[in-house]
């Protein structure tokens, strides 16, 4: 037969001589219940307190690196522009450096 | 099932046949709420007993919401930081690319004698994305 142990507080044990523990146990049982239903309201409201806490600092986190990335975004824009802008401009003064060379070439065999 | 409740300092003992019934109801209690059968009915006869506000479903739904709130800002983090990391790879890229371009356009202007272009904004850019 199985069997189960509860240790209770001598002063609690004293009060339970004598009892009908059967009786007891069905009269409390609804109070157990709503004990646990106030303990898990408690339990809860420190967790959506935590939870609004970190999804705060996740928000901010999530804004600063919007931010960061729509940095990113322009200054790639303008880095493309100037990359582009400075091909042309190097091959435009390569040809005036070529022009330039010829013309010295030509000085020094004359 | 066989209760034997002992005190904790001292000799006796209680024991006692738990009905059938009464077992079941403790056991349901005690999943409901993750809660050992002994646990249930130490709660009961030690008689200290709580009310509850009457908010526990409305708790429940809030932080079920919360929780999908940040797991959906979680996954919005996660593939915004792989795109930055991305563009910034990109970025690192074009200011190696702009560097190189920049020296070439001193060395010709310096050849032909022309003012160099000083173009503090864009250095600024490149020394930042190749720091980073």
């Amino acid at each position: 037969m199985s069997e189960v142990m509860i240790i209770l507080e001598r002063e609690k044990f004293r009060h339970l001589k004598g009892r009908d523990i059967n009786a007891l146990l069905r009269e409390n049982l609804p109070k157990v219940e709503e004990t646990l239903k106030a303990e898990r309201e408690e339990f809860l409201l420190e967790k959506t307190a935590k939870l609004e806490e970190k999804l705060r600092e996740m928000t901010e986190q999530l804004d600063d690196l919007r931010e960061f990335y729509e940095g990113a975004l322009k200054d790639r824009e303008f880095m493309m522009k100037e990359r582009d802008r400075l091909r042309a401009e190097n091959a435009e003064l390569r040809k005036k450096v070529e022009e330039k060379k010829k013309e010295l070439e030509k000085v020094h065999k004359s | 099932m066989k209760l034997i409740i002992k005190p904790n300092r001292g000799f006796g003992k209680i024991e006692v046949e738990v009905t059938e019934e009464l077992w079941r109801e403790i056991e349901r209690l005690g999943e409901g709420y993750g809660v050992s059968p002994e646990g249930i009915i130490e709660m009961a006869l030690a008689g200290q007993f709580r009310e509850p506000e009457g908010v526990l479903e409305e708790l429940e739904r809030k932080a079920e919401e919360l929780e999908r709130e940040a797991w959906r800002i979680e996954k919005k983090y996660a593939s915004l930081r792989y795109k930055a990391y991305g563009l910034s790879e990109d970025n690192k890229v074009l200011a190696i690319e702009l560097s190189g371009l920049i020296a070439e356009n001193n060395q010709l202007r310096r050849f032909l004698r022309l003012p160099l272009n000083r173009n503090p904004e864009l250095r600024k850019l490149i020394s930042y994305y190749l720091q980073g």
